[in-house]
């Protein structure tokens, strides 16, 4: 009985504090706005990079060795698998077994096991291994030719046998052609590896796998470092305005959260005051304070991921063509952390301000 | 009074010190958020290249005495990036066939485009340089290339000698040597390898640029995927070189017998393993035209249009096509927005002319546009409105604080919107703050762009004022807001002493 009622004067103050007036509402939606405004921010702005340049993660091998030394042994939670890579070799087809040799320049190659090709190439037929990859400017180029029957063409081996292959498509950004060759086939045309590529069993950033290979004195290229010039330059460029951004907001939502801490914390003495009177525990005040705290910014976080996938949803009806950027998702995950975060920062803020106050609350 | 004053400041420091970050930040942020439009504007245009935002085709021979001058009223009245104008004839069931393999025995490879489209350009710049000798003479060029090392030939000047020189760019002197030859003069500049070059590199880059800016050049980066290098000379030796000699070949052609020509990618990127410098021969039922391709660019339409181009110089273009049908041409490149009103402009000329813009030639690029100004556009206003929201609230919140300290206030005699003072002191200083940070910002990213002898993006100071008159208008609804507090003491104390 006796904390039924100090409960429900705790619950009156917080109701005073958080949801009393018009105005307290407001604050309460308004930082439920900023919040999906922010997540909706990063959401997009990611799902561009993603779209675009990110794309190109993949095809460019994310971490490679540029040699493919049987010695050069894994490290601990890393795969090593020898693929072929080049930005700009000569790319000699055949139309037809009759017709001339053709020859492309400049072509990027990279060869990939079936299981490991980039996430831009949806593979039909998993164990055809006569097939390839154009990316549409490759495809443009090849598909000019009044010889082309459209499906395929003939690739010359080293023992300069013509070896039919049916041509598949892929959407890469830039003009740069690509052709991506199954491993086995690369094989097969007597073409030899040239790369060591590095595939981490657990999920790791390039810079970190990087990171870990120099520590070991073995030199690790990274995708982005072999970016054409354009790529390199815009990639670098978006990166900058992507980071600002994000920065700013995240920036902005901890000062208008410490706002809100802050104002509350007026509220928190008086709460002090009257559990003196009421002789409730230290530890029960705090627990209390810090829950409701906690409560108040999950049903923030709740509400925020609610409302963005409902707008997401009405975004993608609405405008189809960015269906692909919107689809990546947020990482729940790291948003997950707010609650032991606010905990330690609630606990600290306390002990900071009211720790003489809350130990009188134990004489 | 001034104790009061900062003792009162002193009890509202965290709000003025939230206050100050904020505006910092959105004073930030919502200029960046606009400027995405212009890096999106600049990403698309170098990514289109030679493609011109209005082509006008002009069903007159060229005179340039008719042209120059229609060009010239329309960039004195609008804002024009750039514009090439010249002569174009098209080339209907021509052929173009390209010695593709000396080594090999298929010794020609033939493609038949049945559009094809050849430009004379008149390229406007000065082909003159400043050299320093004994005094600065100012020297015509006459040609331009690399064999071994740089060399520029001008037209022959009493005033030069063989001997050491300098060519003066802007505050750079290079230093080259001087070799008299037959009935010119050679400028040789030898590369050291190392940073040293970058004078020489950036005046080549200027010198080109009067008369064909690299960004429109169409002769694009991303075909030459980089080899581990991030640095000035790496670029220029990688990618900047080849599209400076092949408008230098354009615009001074090395062979008067050639008609020196730079080709749509279609005609050479697949059929050229060399792709570069390449003997061709151009022939329709009534041409036979020995050229020589100096490089490929990227034309967008080429496959959509069925139309490939070739470019070539004015001068050569009326050697070679002593025709009277030819047409004349005029490629603008501005801002979108001024299309129509440059069309109407032209039709009030009395020409016959057709208008094509890029919105009709790559109508995908307008979609993809519109999507990020939108987006760009929904984004900065929601902001903006967020942000009114949130500080309307705030100031409610905070004028109900603040009511009894101004009431306090009044008694000592204060008469004047102290708060609103305030405020407007942390907008201005947030003002300059950010300012600055955002001018760091952009000369950051120009430095990187630079590097890679891209032109720099300005940044749009209009739309930061606009933002910043958005954050002035909050001020004045503040000192709205303190006006009738202070009022309400007047009437309260009014009706007090009564």
């Amino acid at each position: 009985m006796y904390k039924d009622s100090i409960f429900q004067l705790f619950l009156k103050v917080f109701h005073h504090q958080f949801i009393k007036s018009g105005k307290q509402w407001g604050v309460f939606l308004l930082l439920i706005c900023f919040c999906i405004f922010s997540v909706l921010l990063y959401k997009y702005i990611h799902g561009f990079q993603q779209a675009f340049i990110e794309r190109l993660k993949g095809v460019y091998p994310v971490t490679y060795i540029p040699a493919t030394g049987k010695n050069i042994k894994p490290l601990d939670k890393f795969e090593h698998h020898q693929e072929f890579f080049h930005l700009t070799k000569q790319f000699t087809f055949q139309y037809t077994k009759q017709s001339k040799r053709v020859t492309i320049i400049d072509v990027a190659f990279k060869s990939s096991a079936i299981k490991r090709l980039p996430s831009v190439i949806k593979v039909n037929q998993r164990e055809n291994i006569y097939q390839i990859w154009m990316n549409r400017t490759m495809w443009d180029i090849v598909s000019q030719a009044k010889d082309f029957d459209g499906k395929g063409v003939f690739l010359i081996s080293r023992k300069q046998v013509p070896i039919y292959v049916q041509i598949n498509q892929f959407d890469l950004p830039g003009y740069q052609p690509w052709i991506i060759f199954p491993e086995r086939l690369f094989k097969l045309l007597g073409q030899t590896m040239n790369i060591t590529t590095i595939y981490p069993k657990i999920q790791m950033s390039d810079k970190k796998i990087q990171k870990m290979y120099r520590s070991n004195h073995i030199g690790v290229i990274r995708w982005s470092e072999r970016l054409p010039f354009f790529h390199f330059v815009f990639y670098t460029l978006s990166q900058r305005l992507y980071v600002t951004v994000i920065s700013g907001f995240l920036l902005l939502l901890i000062i208008m959260s410490f706002s809100v801490l802050q104002d509350t914390f007026d509220e928190f003495s008086k709460l002090i005051t009257f559990s003196s009177y009421y002789g409730v525990k230290e530890k029960f005040v705090q627990f209390f304070f810090m829950s409701v705290i906690t409560i108040y910014f999950m049903i923030i976080y709740l509400s925020t991921s609610f409302f963005v996938s409902y707008i997401n949803q009405l975004i993608c009806r609405a405008v189809p063509v960015i269906q692909h950027i919107a689809l990546h998702s947020v990482h729940a995950k790291y948003l997950i952390l707010i609650v032991p975060f606010l905990w330690i920062i609630t606990f600290i803020l306390i002990h900071k301000k009211f720790g003489e106050q809350l130990q009188s609350l134990e004489l | 009074m001034i104790a009061i004053y900062y003792k009162l400041a002193n009890s509202y420091k965290f709000g003025f010190l939230e206050m100050f970050a904020c505006c910092i930040i959105l004073l930030i942020i919502l200029p960046i958020i606009i400027s995405v439009k212009d890096y999106y504007e600049h990403y698309s245009d170098i990514r289109l290249g030679f493609l011109p935002d209005l082509a006008i085709q002009i069903s007159e021979p060229y005179n340039e005495h008719r042209i120059s001058p229609i060009v010239e009223s329309i960039k004195s009245k609008y804002s024009i990036n750039f514009s090439l104008q010249g002569a174009m004839k098209n080339l209907t069931d021509s052929n173009f066939k390209v010695q593709q393999d000396v080594m090999n025995d298929e010794s020609f490879f033939e493609t038949i485009h049945k559009k094809m489209v050849l430009l004379g350009i008149d390229f406007q710049g000065s082909p003159l340089i400043q050299v320093l000798q004994d005094h600065k003479v100012s020297c015509e060029v006459k040609q331009l290339g690399e064999f071994g090392h740089w060399y520029i030939d001008v037209y022959n000047t009493a005033q030069l000698k063989t001997g050491n020189a300098y060519i003066i760019d802007g505050n750079n002197r290079i230093n080259v040597r001087i070799f008299k030859r037959k009935d010119y003069y050679r400028i040789r500049y030898d590369e050291t390898g190392n940073d040293d070059d970058i004078p020489f590199f950036d005046f080549l880059n200027h010198f080109i640029s009067r008369f064909q800016k690299t960004a429109y050049s169409g002769i694009d980066a991303d075909r030459f995927s980089s080899v581990k290098s991030d640095t000035k000379i790496d670029y220029f030796n990688t990618h900047l070189k080849r599209q400076l000699l092949a408008y230098a070949g354009l615009i001074f052609p090395p062979h008067p017998q050639y008609l020196s020509t730079i080709v749509s990618s279609n005609l050479l990127h697949s059929i050229n393993k060399y792709d570069y410098i390449t003997m061709a021969n151009l022939s329709s039922k009534r041409y036979n035209i020995p050229i020589i391709a100096h490089d490929a660019f990227y034309f967008l339409p080429e496959q959509k249009l069925n139309n490939n181009l070739l470019l070539s110089n004015i001068k050569q273009f009326h050697e070679f096509i002593q025709d009277s049908d030819s047409q004349s041409f005029i490629y603008i490149y501005c801002e979108s927005s001024y299309i129509d009103d440059i069309i109407k402009d032209i039709k009030k000329e009395n020409i016959q002319a057709t208008f094509l813009s890029r919105k009709q030639i790559v109508p995908s690029y307008f979609t993809e546009k519109g999507i990020v100004i939108i987006c760009i556009s929904t984004l900065y206003f929601l902001l903006i409105l967020l942000c009114f929201c949130i500080s309307f609230i705030k100031l409610i919140k905070f004028y109900s604080v603040f009511q009894d300290d101004l009431t306090l206030l009044k008694l000592y005699g204060y008469n004047f919107s102290i708060f609103s003072v305030s405020v407007i002191i942390i907008v201005l200083s947030s003002n300059i703050v950010s300012a600055f940070i955002l001018n760091l910002f952009f000369n950051w990213n120009n430095q990187l762009l630079n590097t890679f002898y891209y032109p720099s993006i300005i940044f749009n100071w209009t739309n930061y004022l606009y933002t910043t008159l958005i954050f002035y208008s909050v001020v004045g609804f503040n000192y709205l807001c303190e006006l009738y507090l202070l009022n309400n003491i007047s009437y309260a104390s009014r009706g007090k002493n009564q």
